[in-house]
């Protein structure tokens, strides 16, 4: 990996972008907020250097994972430093920002229940694009240093190769600098197929 | 982290002197061990994430550079690339000489004498984002430099202490080569502790301690990735006991990712998590 075509690579990033649009409208939806979601940063990056594209190994965040299954495997994690996850919880419950404080189960579901609308539809657009199944295990909270909550991911992508291709989406919701972000990477398999796909259906 | 601590990355090693400190931060599953020895001051830290590999031997054909002015070892070195296979260049250690050879070969290791004509944190950063994979190894360290955590910070793989000896070179190119290995605990547990030996450890007064191996997301069960951190813990202190040496203290399992700190010269293994710090 990592010597894929600039075909290859940017029918790849296509595949990031299709999905960004319909995550954030349904996130705004959802909040009932303008939300701010750029195009995806596509790139490979070594495992031992995603901890800090992600904003830092020592940083302690609020992470959410989910596994995707189906037609291509992977993982999907969020990433909020934890004022930001808190602020977004009162959002969504509909409460004063700065209100909450602490994470009970009654917050962390909010906040999953965000995860599985944007990963959703993120999903349903990429499936759609691609004609193939692609769905997501129930979410996954950990709040902690960056890069503990990453390793058991990268541990498993490592058996296999060395550099992730990391698609990277930033989160920044207005007016409330609430600021986080999407990762979602591919399986090597599941990256060969998504080429071979790519390759069918848009003969790239 | 402190400007002077060297920060050992997931699968990797480093091995120093005092005034040095080692680290590991946000172990999650991986596991952070140290050996050290209480005579000499040396220790070594790993990042380990894996368990073990059964096929260790380096795959692929690698080719290295050595910049040097004569130094006595180049047969040796000759010898060992010779044995692994590796196509070996050699040129004059400076500047010039190394920027332009090793945009020419784009070599997968690059042995270095430290005494070249510029600061060697400047050109292994230039090297190192020149040549993302290259492996650069520093030789003729001493080792009371207070540089060494400056070394590995600015992409040193490997730091080799006067005096130069036929088994440093030895284990350090084979390190090298086996470099992407080095995040299993069977591979890397004995490449340092060999590195250890030959840099002058009493193997008998080498001791270990441990931290990491954890389950961060608690709501995960699928055993494949909940036991991952139980697993290196497990390997690790297998191969530990294999190796005689003895295991002094241990912070692992939980749910807490840690970073860890050693002073090396000391024997006290610093805990932080988010919750609480400890000493071991």
């Amino acid at each position: 990996m990592g010597d894929l075509t600039d075909m290859e690579f940017d029918a790849l990033k296509e595949v990031g972008n299709v999905g960004v649009g319909n995550a954030a409208t349904a996130l705004s939806k959802f909040l009932d907020k303008k939300i701010d979601i750029a195009l995806p940063d596509t790139r490979f990056v070594h495992f031992s250097k995603l901890s800090e594209e992600l904003g830092g190994a020592e940083r302690i965040v609020t992470g959410v994972y989910l596994q995707l299954v189906g037609d291509l495997s992977g993982e999907a994690i969020f990433i909020f430093e934890q004022e930001g996850a808190f602020k977004l919880i009162d959002l969504i419950t509909g409460n004063q920002v700065g209100n909450t404080k602490n994470m009970t189960t009654f917050n962390e579901s909010a906040f999953k229940e965000m995860t599985n609308i944007f990963t959703g539809a993120y999903l349903s657009s990429l499936s759609k694009m691609l004609d193939l199944t692609i769905l997501q295990s129930i979410p996954h909270m950990a709040a902690d240093m960056t890069q503990s909550i990453l390793d058991f991911i990268l541990i498993r992508f490592s058996e296999h190769a060395d550099d992730i291709l990391m698609i990277k989406t930033e989160i920044d919701i207005q007016g409330h600098n609430i600021n986080g972000c999407f990762m979602m990477i591919f399986e090597p398999d599941s990256l060969s197929k998504l080429i071979d796909v790519l390759k069918t259906k848009y003969g790239i | 982290m402190e400007s002077e601590d060297i920060i050992v990355s997931m699968g990797r090693y480093a091995i120093a002197y005092p005034p040095a400190t080692l680290g590991c931060v946000g172990l999650g599953s991986c596991i952070g061990l140290v050996l050290y020895d209480k005579n000499t001051g040396m220790a070594g830290m790993a990042h380990i994430m894996l368990p073990e590999i059964k096929e260790s031997q380096p795959k692929g054909n690698l080719t290295a550079l050595i910049a040097h002015n004569n130094i006595k070892m180049i047969n040796v070195i000759k010898r060992v690339m010779d044995e692994q296979k590796i196509q070996m260049y050699e040129i004059k250690n400076d500047l010039g000489n190394i920027r332009s050879h090793a945009g020419k070969i784009n070599p997968d290791i690059m042995l270095i004498d430290s005494r070249v004509d510029v600061s060697p944190i400047d050109l292994m950063q230039e090297l190192v984002s020149d040549f993302r994979n290259m492996r650069v190894i520093l030789t003729n360290v001493t080792t009371d430099s207070d540089m060494i955590s400056n070394f590995y910070n600015h992409g040193a793989y490997n730091v080799l202490f006067n005096p130069l000896t036929n088994t440093k070179i030895k284990i350090a190119i084979d390190s090298a080569a086996r470099y992407k290995m080095l995040k299993y605990a069977n591979v890397t547990i004995n490449m340092m502790l060999s590195q250890m030996i030959a840099e002058g450890a009493d193997r008998a007064s080498i001791r270990a301690k441990i931290a990491g191996g954890g389950h961060m997301f608690q709501t995960i069960i699928d055993s494949d990735i909940a036991n991952i951190g139980f697993n290196n813990v497990k390997a690790v202190k297998k191969y530990l006991g294999e190796l005689g040496i003895p295991l002094i203290a241990d912070s692992t399992g939980g749910s807490l990712g840690k970073t860890i700190k050693f002073k090396c010269g000391q024997t006290k293994l610093d805990i932080a998590t988010q919750k609480w710090k400890s000493t071991i």
